[in-house]
């Protein structure tokens, strides 16, 4: 708990604090950056030092408020995030009342489970956006009186999922809302929002975090072994929410199945090849696919730095013979153009086009730049 | 009825306020950058020409609703002052903190249905309370529904005389063409970075805030033409440094990337220096720079090189003087097309940035392909120059000059090796190395290569031993015996194959059929080591598929369909392709179709 629990993110944590000190702190706040880096943990901790008895740049963490926070139960806090659509708009129902029952208590485990680990991602079934019953509970409670002393606080998770008219309908309260109340918009698409939106808060950017910082957390936090951990936190490319679900993948032989479909490919050994290709679209799992791909993308990146500038920054540190030979037979090869046909493929393939059709043709691809190198 | 849509915009708390709403301008002149907009609405005012319905467009920040409101004020109030609203008598006071009955300042993004327009064309009948005007404020006016767009058009063309409405809107485009022609239109304009420079300078002042014109600069570029989002920026800066305000503190805080790193990037470029270009990317990437905001100062970078370079001055850049001059002596370093390429390379970069997943990756590999980029030369010099190789060599006969591969053996020019092949459509003339007159002797005319793009041909380098392919011929036995004595079967399968020639240090060994070839394949390191012991070579050994030279019984007559092993592994030199059968031919040359 406490600012210290937010990995990484020194400059949005201090500008956050810093205008706790100087009472400064704006109405609205965009906390904008890519996924799974903390946005989320760093609102909730702002909100939680905010509403503090304490009333300082840090929370006490022991007052009636602070346990209040920690388990998302404070009154004066409302976190909205996309909801399926209710039964019926015109019920009059507020807030969780419009919902069956199960989604009631999806909602209510859901928050339960952020409050645990700020990294969560919340995400309800059938939800695909803020709709604008949502805002009007927000706007109908934010002209209301608190319900403890201090301040109203909305917190609205992934803002970019507000449709336009929920995000038109929320530009007159978020200019000028009634005093003591602060919105904390999260995004990992900024472009997406409106810009009369963004023109509205205090946009405060959020960084990727760096692989050391991930590493640190995986071991500490996750008790993960250190070697796996260096392998995750550089796959993950900054992105903690992306990491934890990694640690739970077997990389190292997901990374030997992929260096087989180059070898199969380059080797043309066709057959090898169809049986490769069929065997991995058996489950027709295109996640798995797409990760494949992106090891197979990191190797590439390696070779091409591997050529340019030797082992320094290489991923795959532990892959470096086999990496120096891939680099001395194709060493001439456009690396460039091989990442290209790897990345048109995760597209494809995220486009949903049939799969094996797309590892076809991009093994097809791969062998024509590869071989015509040499 | 709308109580709880006007909104209170009092300054009755004592809380913090951000600039935008405590500084919101209160009479006409403060609003900045849109004479033409208060001007005219002053005129109206004194002259008493005022219309009964406005609608005030144009971006974010940019002035709208707070027009609206002043217009609301000095239309009622009660001391005027040059037909600005004195901002002191009862009725402005009332109008400020949301009092007013006879201001109604609608949200019409939430009340965007016909029956909030139904009653307010109810309302619309009683006479003002107090003032000259009843006003209606409808902002976000572009989310009414078409509904209730309708229901208001008999009220907008002839409401009664004490009524004012006023639309404000960022998206004008959305409003009927039945509205727009009932209302006097008014755009709002971006303001400019000087004008936003000086209202704040003028609040700095005011809040007793320390800042220099260039951390002014940097903040107003970044509220790209909005008040608000400068204003906003601005009371970030002022809440994270306090009240003494540096330029390295706004870079830190903004994270804005360091102008240095463009020239940076731009002395890699020049020097060729990839190990310095990633280096470059990894310091971007530690200092937490976002890589879309790092492309697209790239590209303004490369923008402001041309534009120095294509005007030959520096007027048109905005950036502070050391840099202008920087940029004037940049400008040199590069022609105009190469600059025009680097700014396509950059705007390419960073659209597929936007949807890779992995940033970095490209950032990488655009910055390596950026650092290999040859200097092109123009075509026409290019011309001149085949000219005067065709004078020199006098090989008039059998030449054309757009046929005409030139190949530099020269070793001062730096083959063209990573051409960006991603975007293969590029043309031929902006990559050819650069030639001196001087080094054209050197030249050698060569057949027209498959691709468009010139292949690296390395400098023979005169130390290694040259070996011709009847020395080798000579060797073979001694080599096969070497090489059975190590490994039996490879040397059997050695025994049965043939060397053909000996190019560019590769020795090219022809087998007759599938297996053989794959198993030296398989072999290939072992098979050179050994070979270049024997020989005391340097030779590489390249098997190749070649049925009909070395094998005694070749397989013509089975079919005439190419077995799907025979892929072209290799180019071999000099021989012609084995003909195909014409049903083959026809599927290559009509449709296209290519070997797999």
């Amino acid at each position: 708990m406490g600012w210290d629990s937010i990995i990484g993110q020194g400059r949005a944590k201090e500008i956050l604090q810093r205008s706790i000190e100087q009472k400064r702190v704006a109405h609205a706040y965009l906390l904008w950056g890519p996924p799974g880096v903390g946005k989320d943990a760093l609102a909730i901790e702002f909100a939680k030092t905010l509403l503090c008895d304490r009333q300082e740049s840090k929370a006490c963490d022991t007052c009636a408020s602070c346990t209040k926070m920690h388990i998302l139960q404070h009154p004066n806090l409302k976190i909205v995030f996309a909801l399926p659509a209710a039964r019926s708009e015109k019920n009059n129902d507020n807030g969780e009342g419009k919902f069956q029952p199960d989604i009631r208590e999806e909602i209510r485990s859901q928050i339960a489970e952020k409050a645990k680990n700020p990294y969560f991602h919340f995400e309800i079934p059938k939800a695909t956006q803020i709709n604008i019953g949502t805002i009007r509970d927000v706007k109908k409670e934010s002209s209301l009186a608190p319900y403890e002393k201090g301040m109203k606080i909305f917190i609205i998770s992934d803002a970019e999922m507000m449709n336009d008219t929920s995000a038109n309908s929320m530009l007159k309260v978020l200019e000028e809302p009634l005093s003591d109340t602060l919105f904390l918009l999260t995004t990992s698409r900024k472009e997406k929002l409106l810009p009369t939106i963004v023109s509205r808060c205090q946009s405060v950017r959020c960084e990727l975090l760096t692989d050391a910082d991930i590493e640190r957390a995986l071991t500490e936090r996750e008790t993960i072994p250190p070697e796996q951990a260096r392998l995750v936190s550089r796959l993950a490319s900054g992105d903690y929410s992306a990491a934890l679900g990694l640690v739970h993948e077997d990389l190292v032989s997901e990374r030997a199945e992929a260096v087989r479909f180059l070898r199969a490919t380059l080797s043309g050994r066709s057959v090898t090849l169809l049986e490769d290709i069929e065997g991995r679209i058996a489950e027709n799992d295109r996640g798995a696919v797409d990760q494949f791909l992106s090891l197979l993308l990191v190797w590439f990146r390696d070779a091409m730095l591997m050529k340019e500038q030797g082992v320094e920054g290489i991923i795959n540190q532990d892959q470096q013979e086999d990496l120096l030979k891939f680099v001395s037979r194709f060493g001439d090869a456009n690396f460039p153009a091989s990442i290209g046909a790897v990345e048109r493929a995760l597209e494809l393939l995220r486009g949903n086009v049939y799969l094996p059709l797309v590892l076809l043709s991009l093994s097809v691809q791969l062998k024509r730049i590869l071989l015509n190198a040499r | 009825m709308f109580s709880i849509l006007t909104f209170n915009f009092s300054f009755s708390t004592m809380s913090y306020q951000v600039t935008a709403r405590k500084w919101r301008p209160m009479v006409f002149e403060d609003v900045i950058g849109q004479a033409h907009v208060s001007n005219t609405l002053r005129n109206a005012i004194s002259t008493n020409r005022l219309a009964h319905a406005f609608i005030f467009s144009g971006g974010r920040g940019c002035g709208k609703t707070t027009t609206a409101r002043i217009l609301a004020k000095a239309v009622n109030c009660l001391r005027p002052k040059d037909s600005n609203p004195c901002n002191e008598c009862e009725v402005c006071e009332e109008i400020t903190n949301g009092r007013s009955l006879d201001v109604i300042e609608i949200d019409g993004a939430s009340n965007r249905g016909v029956d909030e327009i139904r009653n307010l064309r109810e309302s619309v009948r009683y006479a003002p309370a107090r003032g000259k005007y009843k006003v209606y404020i409808i902002d976000e006016v572009h989310m009414l529904t078409k509904e209730a767009f309708n229901a208001l058009l008999k009220t907008l063309e002839e409401p009664p005389p004490h009524v004012l409405f006023i639309f404000a809107t960022t998206e004008v485009h959305k409003v009927p063409a039945t509205i727009l022609s009932r209302c006097q239109r008014y755009d709002f304009r971006r303001i400019t970075i000087e004008d936003i420079i000086s209202r704040l300078r003028f609040i700095a002042g005011e809040e007793k805030i320390a800042i220099d014109d260039d951390a002014l600069m940097i903040i107003a570029k970044k509220g790209d033409g909005s008040m608000r989002d400068s204003q906003s920026i601005f009371d970030q800066v002022v809440s994270y440094c306090g009240t003494t305000i540096t330029v390295p503190q706004i870079i830190s805080l903004l994270n804005v990337v360091d102008q240095e790193f463009f020239f940076r990037i731009t002395e890699c470029i020049t020097a060729h220096d990839t190990k310095a270009g990633l280096a470059l990317v990894e310091e971007i990437v530690r200092n937490g720079y976002d890589i879309k905001e790092f492309l697209s100062g790239l590209a303004e970078h490369f923008r402001n090189i041309l534009i120095a370079r294509a005007t030959q001055s520096v007027h048109l850049i905005e950036a502070s003087e050391i840099y202008r001059k920087r940029y004037a002596t940049d400008a040199l370093l590069f022609s105009e097309q190469d600059i025009l390429r680097l700014i396509k390379l950059t705007t390419d970069m960073e659209s597929s940035v936007r949807y890779s997943t992995q940033p970095r990756l490209r950032l990488e590999v655009g910055i390596i392909q950026m650092t290999k980029m040859e200097q092109s030369v123009k075509i026409d010099d290019l011309l001149r120059q085949l000219d005067e190789l065709k004078k020199k060599l006098d090989l008039g006969a059998h030449t054309s000059a757009s046929s005409i591969t030139l190949s530099a053996h020269s070793s001062m020019s730096r083959p063209a090796v990573s051409e960006p092949a991603v975007d293969e459509k590029r043309t031929t003339y902006t990559v050819v190395p650069p030639l001196k007159i001087a080094e054209l002797s050197k030249l050698s005319l060569s057949a027209p290569q498959k691709d468009s793009v010139p292949t690296p041909v390395a400098a023979p380098e005169p130390s290694l031993n040259h070996f011709a392919v009847e020395e080798v011929q000579r060797e073979w036995d001694k080599i096969v015996d070497d090489v059975r004595r190590k490994k039996i079967s490879v040397g059997t399968i050695l025994g049965e194959s043939v060397p053909v020639s000996v190019t560019d240090q590769t020795l090219q060994i022809a087998c007759s059929d599938d297996f053989h070839f794959s198993s030296l394949k398989r072999n290939q390191m072992f098979l050179t080591e050994a070979i270049n012991t024997l020989l005391g070579s340097k030779l590489r050994i390249e098997p190749v598929l070649r049925p009909s030279v070395a094998s005694p019984s070749p397989l013509p007559a089975k079919t005439g369909l190419p077995k799907p092993n025979e892929a072209p592994y290799t180019k071999i030199d000099g021989s012609t392709p084995p003909k195909e059968h014409p049903l083959i031919e026809t599927l290559y040359r009509d449709f296209g179709a290519e070997r797999i």
